[in-house]
């Protein structure tokens, strides 16, 4: 080996050594960027060169291999699930904790005005001909009718916030889908010409942990560096440069909320995706909707018919102050659907409260309760669901708080299962200054050395220089 | 394990919003004194709330019927005592002038002191609480008698919830008492005939009322009777409500309210937990080879 190929050898040293310190200084600068994977300047012997007669090899020094990322696939790939399952049941465990209309405490609830329903009838039993009790039982039917409305309502603009939130969510699905889909054409072209484009794969991994946050896309890999992306209940999502699109519409069967359609890229016909073939917080937000919602929601409706329905019969079996048929406590429809939200009181009724129908028989004086202390009896009576009034509406409260408490308690689960994994991550693929410091130094001292050789060869090449002269 | 700086400070976040979510738990529920505020803090406790709620609000109305229907028979018992009172001096009237010793005129007298009587248990008979005639039926309201002692009420018996379901009689069928329907004594026709008995000046027929009117006296009582025992039920009643409304509240509270001394000291460890995350967090970022190669 001559003097200038030691000095070239050298300077690729150098170079190689600048690639690494480079390399650091990346490292340190994106130390808090979202998504960033620790790179890593990999350094390689450079091929010897033999020196003839069997005399063995030199070494050719070293250059840069290449520059990759520290990424662990057995961690990466348990990620987009974590943060499927801890986004769904965190948003599900928002969305209920929400709703306060169930609330203990909560003045005027439900409960309350059903339990003073029946204490004014109990009252107005005393003395059926006195007005002003009569007066009290109808504005408490008024207040029972009124605490149906609110509690409906307070229940359907929880799902209907869901509907806003879900549809607002969706656009952020289509946008991230989109550029994923994007980043999959670059990422293949870059690799199939051998390069390695970090920053890129940095960005579709920031991608898909967002689509699995959002919707609970997971990721399928392929042979050619794209990554497809399936919803849980099997949908392709992504493939290779291509995204599907979300869109949202109203279903009148489902008080006219929301369903999530899928329209396939390749043009065929858009699809209603299910509840349960979804994740991330949309997964988590329509199982709030569909599920402890829904269910209140319906469960309302069906207690109001069926109570409504019950008092109204009673009602009619008797005789009001006047001596006549009884007619409706309550105006409903004719099946339970939004019963709760649009049952009103009897308008002759709330205008006069003598035909509240108090008595058993039409001939009966005003002190006649028979009929009223039946219409009392109801209170301990099953409705359509086999459970009387009370029961029906601790069901309610009960049912709800088991799907709030169990929400939450998946929330706090799967979020420290995100944690371990997201640590796990940090650990492996997350920038430790420390680290860097140290390859820092190791590379100064590196170059320091590097250089010192530069020097003596230049010292020698001018010693044999001036021997000439 | 590599530990990265990245990861304390995710750590530290993820610890402290924890600490500060059980802060945020622990001082709900001491500013609420609730201990289970949203159903999901319970789901269990939550439903039996709203049961006992409303058995409380039911037992309530139940206390307050059964009081009402005690002060109601307790009038009722005072009136028939006015009646028996009149019968009684009905009766000593007819025993002394009954005797042959006394003239028409004194007779006549006396006839004027029973039209008095019969007045008085006309009243009585006539008794309202509140807005109402307690002795009509169901037909409460209008006087039960006219002034010719003809009955306008009718058969109807008031019941009063003494339980969920169970009921006891909370008036007195004064056609009954008063009238004598079922083979008594029409007490009012009694108190006339005497009337005109000692205007007739006829001793013979003044004797026969004697009996008609212990007749009548028995029945009186029989019905005071009948008053005291409903009025010990519903006594009873108001009780055992009070008894049942106490048990219900305490049932409550322990179902639903927040233990303060507990609250506290899990307001207290969340704090601590907190403060030595964050002391933590600062004291380990300081181990960084950055500061120390900048000394």
């Amino acid at each position: 080996m001559d003097l200038i190929s030691l000095l070239n050898n050298t300077a690729n040293g150098l170079s190689a050594i600048q690639a690494k310190a480079a390399t650091t200084s990346n490292n340190i600068a994106n130390a808090n960027t979202p998504g960033y994977a620790q790179q890593q300047a990999n350094l390689a012997e450079a091929t010897s060169s033999a020196l003839g007669g069997n005399r063995g090899y030199i070494g050719g020094g070293v250059f840069l291999l290449n520059v990759t990322q520290t990424r662990d696939q057995f961690v990466e790939s348990q990620l987009p699930t974590g943060f499927s399952h801890s986004s769904s049941s965190t948003a599900e465990s928002d969305a209920l904790a929400s709703v306060s209309t169930f609330n203990n405490g909560v003045d005027g609830n439900l409960s309350d005005a059903m339990s003073a329903f029946y204490s004014s009838l109990t009252a107005l039993a005393q003395n059926p001909g006195d007005t002003s009790l009569r007066q009290s039982a109808v504005q408490s039917a008024s207040w029972l009718v009124s605490s149906f409305n609110r509690t409906s309502v307070a229940v359907e603009q929880a799902r209907s916030g869901i509907d806003a939130s879900v549809t607002s969510t969706v656009q952020q699905v289509n946008s991230t889908l989109a550029q994923v889909a994007q980043l999959n054409r670059r990422i293949s072209v870059i690799e199939a010409s051998g390069g390695q484009p970090n920053d890129l794969l940095d960005q579709r991994h920031n991608l898909m942990d967002q689509a699995a946050q959002l919707i609970g896309a997971t990721q399928v890999p392929d042979a050619y560096g794209n990554i497809s992306l399936v919803l849980p209940g099997g949908t392709t999502l992504v493939s290779s440069s291509v995204a599907a699109t979300l869109t949202v519409q109203g279903n009148a069967t489902n008080k006219g909320h929301t369903d999530l359609v899928f329209t396939p890229a390749d043009g065929s016909a858009p699809v209603v995706l299910k509840q349960s073939e979804l994740g991330g917080q949309i997964g988590g937000l329509l199982s709030a909707r569909d599920g402890a919602l829904g269910t209140a929601s319906t469960d309302l409706d069906n207690l109001a018919f069926s109570f409504a329905t019950t008092i109204n019969g009673q009602n009619q079996a008797g005789y009001d102050l006047n001596g006549n048929r009884g007619g409706n406590v309550f105006t409903l429809g004719a099946t339970p659907a939004n019963t709760a939200n649009t049952i009103t009181l009897d308008s002759a009724l709330a205008s006069d409260p003598s035909l509240l129908a108090a008595a058993g028989a039409a001939i009966s004086g005003p002190g006649d309760a028979t009929n009223l202390a039946a219409m009392v009896a109801t209170q301990s009576a099953p409705l359509s669901n086999g459970l009387d009034v009370q029961k029906g509406l601790a069901k309610i409260v009960s049912d709800f708080g088991t799907a709030a408490a169990d929400s939450q308690n998946a929330a706090t689960f799967n979020k420290s299962m995100l944690q371990n994994l997201q640590d796990t991550r940090a650990s492996v693929s997350g920038v430790s200054l420390d680290d860097e410091m140290v390859g820092l130094l190791q590379a100064q001292h590196a170059y320091e050395a590097l250089a010192k050789v530069i020097t003596t060869a230049a010292d020698m090449l001018e010693t044999l220089i001036q021997l000439k002269s | 394990m590599r530990v990265t700086e990245a990861m304390i400070y995710q750590q530290t976040i993820d610890r402290a919003n924890a600490a500060l979510s059980r802060v945020g738990k622990a001082q709900g529920e001491i500013s609420s004194g609730l201990r289970v505020q949203a159903p999901g803090d319970d789901p269990q406790a939550a439903g039996l709330l709203v049961r006992h709620k409303f058995d409380q609000a039911q037992t309530t109305a139940i206390q307050n019927g059964a009081q009402s229907a005690a002060d109601e028979l307790n009038a009722a018992d005072s009136a028939l005592g006015s009646v028996s009172t009149v019968l009684a001096r009905a009766q000593v009237l007819a025993t002394q002038f009954g005797n042959d010793t006394y003239t028409a005129d004194d007779r006549a007298t006396a006839a004027n002191e029973v039209d008095g009587l019969y007045k008085q248990a006309l009243g009585s008979l006539n008794t309202r609480f509140g807005d109402r005639y307690i002795f009509g039926g169901y037909r409460d309201n209008q006087a039960p008698f006219a002034d010719d002692g003809t009955y306008q009420g009718d058969t109807g018996v008031r019941q009063v919830e003494v339980a969920p379901g169970v009921y006891e009689d909370a008036s007195i069928r004064a056609d009954v008492t008063a009238k004598g329907v079922g083979g008594g004594v029409d007490i009012l026709q009694t108190l006339t005939d005497l009337s005109t008995s000692l205007r007739n000046n006829d001793s013979d027929a003044i004797r026969a009322s004697i009996t008609s009117l212990q007749a009548g006296s028995n029945q009186v009582s029989a019905a005071q009777s009948q008053a005291g025992t409903s009025v010990n039920i519903f006594t009873a009643t108001v009780n055992t409500c009070a008894a049942q409304i106490t048990d219900e509240k305490k049932v409550i509270g322990e179902l639903g309210d927040a233990d303060v001394m507990d609250a506290s000291t899990k307001l207290s460890l969340a704090q601590y937990a907190l403060n030595a995350t964050l002391t933590a967090a600062s004291q380990t970022l300081n181990f960084s080879l950055v500061n120390l190669l900048n000394k």
